[in-house]
């Protein structure tokens, strides 16, 4: 079993090699894909029309992704697409966000702290307290890990007001000072219901969004950006990806290349136009580029995971183990099979075996060690030739 | 007469280095038996055997009837160890260690432990980690005593010790022994040391058992015979002799024997004597007479 | 030795005490609070491999004059079942190491207690419950090794056993573990297996 672990872990060091893509941003000057390719020698700016672009000209077609470098140059232009643009509209309507499997995954301790909203000041100060829920919401005081039972209290009303079903699945906010604005926590109960909560001047503002339970929301991640056209992402039970608005937390359903949240990755770079999804799995890239104004799918491009060379793990071991994952950040043993190519290479080291200790072999048991090998390959292999039975029949 | 100790068909190999194949003997209730052989022969094989921290590759060790690897704590009560080296819990002192003994052994008698301890002058209270060989092996010997065990094995009990811690080691044990009628099987380098205290000696030669006998019947009719003769070569074969050597025109064998009958027996195998001479032998010159120098 | 290990214990808790005491002071209970939960710190971290030290050094210490002075001779010949013997051994031995932790691990949730909420203190339980374990379990596999009676079969016994306790390390991550922390003991099951294992070797008179 540990050979298990131990041998696939040593081939992957060995021939360790990561999968690149290229850096995919839909242009909004001749409407099409561009990629800023470093997997070979030499960095490649092409477009999906295969188009080589110097580097000059590639910033000039992506403004809205290279525009410091333009504005640097001074070659931004007033007007993209007959809109107007500025500096400050491009960096208030642009956003990276990025999902990872591991951000469900990860284990957590569940206290947040909630900052007023409503700031005198234009830095966010911590509130100092966090809370908790558990069939209630309740505050704590770090300083002398009490509860503040009035505040709580404050706080809990507006929930039991609203039919709230403790304990929430789902607490989801950014628990930093370093952010533009507070939007406060977005939060899933029992029954599905989301609800928005924030503290403003002090006071409880708990809101049931009224968005739909029946969807039965996996995730929601708050984003406050300084766009402030939506309060977050929110993905539902069947990984449709959805934003919420900030007009009344109406959804709108955003179109994403083929998406699982358990496995693949997601970026999305949003500008003033357009968002690109990039979704990462591990069958290859696929990007596809929404409009902002209607958020329809317009184009999508992709490349495919590159060959590893032969799959030689495929061959040699029977199964995989190991502890670790790149979805995961909770240690757990996972089993990877690969089918029964393996057994041509159990047969191999069993004939090794064979005449390794031909002289030996006589006995019926001897036989079964070689149907051993040939049923665990490697494992076998090396677990019989140190522990050596055939050494003490002799 | 009842059998203590009882080897059946004891086959032993290291590896594929054969010790020795189906060694059988027994051990009689009461008797004291002396187990000899050069190194190599299997001494501490058999030993290991007997105390249960070998399992031979064939037959079996039975020990008041039981298989030696798998001792029941009654009977393990019955049987007192001396390891090699006398090897104890030294980070003990002596009043600890008889306590700890103590609660094991429900026939434990702690006056043979204090009196020998008494005797060698060794403070109660005197770690067994700061004492010399010899007061060690005094401890270990005390510790036997008291635990009134019916069957004793003692693994080369003489190694390390000075003729004096010798001599008294035999002599207290001898006459415990004697008095309680135990049974014993003792090894040991020192064959002189035996020769005052074993009944019986097996002595194990390369692979087998080369003989088993009581010791005094060995010292009575084993003799070693000697002559001069003039021919270069001596044909010894089919002769029931041990070790005949030759050095220029002396001869020597052993053989259990007298003057008398060796007479006959070179005379009717054709080989010349003259001065033929017959030597009683200690039981040291009579474990090499048997097994030879070398 | 006990004494050395609870002294080191008291010393290490002293230590980490004393720098989470400082960061309170110099940082604020609110930031401290801040960056366990928000951006996964984990204070005890100087804690990591002292279970396993602890366990490894007794299981040297409790075995090795046995082994070198051959005295585990004379004490499977005391009048008890080999079964018995063992057990009492190993559980002394093991009993000592699971004092001191528990004896540490004690005193480190009162700590605990004292400054952080409940969620905080079970993170920390799952996070420093698997080196606990390992310490164990390394008590248990050095103890295997150290019984063993070939040097081959103890160099074999030796990679297994860095095989199996690095599975308890692997990573740091605040509860981590937390998903499998009840199959853990699993692995210090096959630690005291292979002190069978050993034993039965010893007792049959393995060469290689």
């Amino acid at each position: 079993m540990l050979l298990a672990w131990f041998l696939p872990w040593i081939y992957k060091l060995i021939t360790a090699d990561n999968q690149s893509y290229p850096f995919t941003y839909f242009s909004c000057i001749n409407k099409s894909f561009c990629y800023l390719d470093m997997r070979g020698e030499e960095i490649m700016r092409m477009d999906a029309k295969g188009r080589v672009y110097t580097e000059a000209e590639f910033d000039s077609i992506l403004p809205m992704f290279y525009y410091r470098q333009l504005i640097k140059d001074d070659r931004l232009p007033d007007s993209i697409n007959n809109v107007a643009i500025s500096p400050r509209q491009i960096s208030t309507h642009s956003f990276f966000f990025r999902y990872r499997p591991a951000d469900m995954n990860t284990p957590g301790i569940k206290l947040y702290p909630l900052f007023e909203s409503m700031g005198k000041r234009v830095d966010l100060k911590m509130p100092g307290d966090v809370f908790r829920f558990n069939n209630a919401i309740e505050f704590i005081n770090p300083e002398n890990n009490k509860v503040l039972a009035e505040k709580s209290m404050q706080f809990n009303k507006p929930f039991i007001k609203r039919d709230f079903a403790f304990p929430p699945r789902l607490v989801a906010g950014n628990p930093s000072i370093r952010k533009a604005y507070d939007e406060g926590w977005f939060i899933i109960d029992q029954h599905y219901r989301v609800f928005h909560m924030k503290m403003v001047n002090g006071m409880p503002f708990v809101k049931d969004t009224r968005i739909d339970s029946s969807l039965q929301t996996k995730y929601i991640a708050t984003t406050e950006y300084p766009s402030k056209l939506f309060y977050g992402f929110l993905f539902d039970n069947h990984n449709q990806l959805y934003v919420i608005s900030t007009e009344n937390y109406k959804l709108i359903p955003v179109p994403t290349p083929a998406f699982s949240m358990q496995t693949d990755e997601m970026l999305i770079m949003g500008n003033m136009f357009y968002w690109n999804i990039e979704v990462t799995s591990d069958k290859g890239q696929t990007t596809c580029v929404v409009d902002v104004n209607t958020f329809k799918k317009s184009d999508s491009i992709s490349f495919p995971a590159a060959f590893t060379g032969p799959a030689v793990q495929k061959w040699i071991f029977p199964f995989t183990l190991s502890f670790t994952s790149p979805t995961h950040k909770y240690v757990m043993p996972r089993i990877e099979v690969f089918g029964f190519g393996y057994l041509i290479s159990g047969i191999m080291f069993a004939a090794v075996y064979y005449i390794l200790y031909r002289k030996k072999i006589r006995s019926f048991n001897a036989f079964l060690y070689l149907t051993w090998i040939a049923l665990t390959g490697i494992f076998g292999f090396i677990s019989l030739i140190t522990i050596n039975p055939l050494k003490q029949l002799s | 007469m009842q059998a203590i100790i009882e080897c059946q068909n004891l086959t032993h190999y290291y590896g594929t280095r054969c010790i020795y194949t189906n060694l059988n003997f027994t051990v009689p209730k009461g008797r004291i038996l002396g187990l000899l052989g050069k190194n190599g022969t299997g001494k501490t094989t058999t030993i290991n055997i007997l105390n249960g921290f070998l399992q031979p590759k064939e037959g079996n060790c039975l020990i008041f009837g039981e298989p030696s690897g798998k001792l029941s704590p009654e009977v393990k009560q019955k049987i007192a160890l001396l390891l090699e080296g006398h090897v104890q819990y030294s980070f003990m002192n002596i009043n600890q260690i008889e306590k700890f003994y103590s609660a094991f052994y429900p026939k434990w008698n702690k006056t043979p432990f204090y009196e020998l301890m008494r005797k060698l002058k060794i403070a109660p209270n005197q770690k067994i980690a700061n004492m010399s060989c010899g007061q060690r092996s005094q401890v270990a010997l005390g510790l036997i005593l008291a635990q009134d065990a019916d069957l004793l094995v003692l693994d080369d009990f003489s190694m390390g010790l000075d003729p004096g811690y010798r001599r008294l080691f035999i002599d207290y044990l001898n006459e415990y022994i004697r008095s309680e009628g135990k049974t014993v099987l003792v090894t040991s380098h020192i064959i002189q040391d035996m020769e005052r205290f074993i009944d019986d000696c097996l002595i194990l030669d390369y692979g087998k058992i080369l003989i088993q006998i009581p010791v005094d019947e060995l010292l009575k009719t084993f003799r070693k015979f000697q002559f001069t003769h003039n021919e270069n070569h001596i044909d010894w074969n089919g002769l029931d002799i041990y070790n005949p050597e030759i050095t220029r025109n002396h001869a020597e064998f052993h053989a259990f024997s007298n003057s008398i009958d060796i007479k006959s027996l070179l005379l009717q195998s054709g080989i010349q004597f003259t001065n033929l001479t017959e030597t009683q032998l200690t039981l040291e010159d009579a474990f090499i007479g048997l097994t030879g120098k070398y | 030795m006990v004494i050395s290990l609870l002294a080191v214990a008291l010393m290490l808790h002293l230590y980490l005490f004393s720098k989470m005491g400082r960061a309170f002071r110099i940082a604020g209970k609110e930031h401290v609070w801040d960056v366990i939960v928000n951006r996964n710190q984990f204070f005890f971290s100087d804690l990591r491999f002292f279970p396993l030290l602890a366990g490894t050094l007794t299981g040297l210490f409790q075995f090795i004059p046995e082994i070198i002075q051959n005295r585990l001779k004379l004490m499977l010949h005391l009048p008890l079942t080999e079964k018995r013997i063992i057990t009492c051994t190993l559980a002394y031995g093991s009993g000592v190491t699971i004092l001191l932790f528990l004896f540490q691990f004690a005193a480190l949730l009162t700590g605990l207690q004292i400054h952080f909420a409940n969620e905080i203190i079970i993170s920390t339980v799952y996070t420093v419950l698997p080196w606990y374990l390992a310490g164990i379990t390394a008590y248990f596999l050095c103890t295997a090794i150290c019984i063993e009676p070939s040097w081959k079969h103890r160099l074999v016994l030796l990679l297994i056993s860095i095989g199996l306790l690095k599975i308890f390390f692997i990573s740091g991550f605040p509860a981590a573990y937390q998903k499998i922390i009840a199959y853990l003991p699993l692995i210090t099951l096959i630690g005291i297996s292979t002190v069978i294992h050993s034993v039965i070797r010893f007792k049959t008179g393995m060469q290689d």
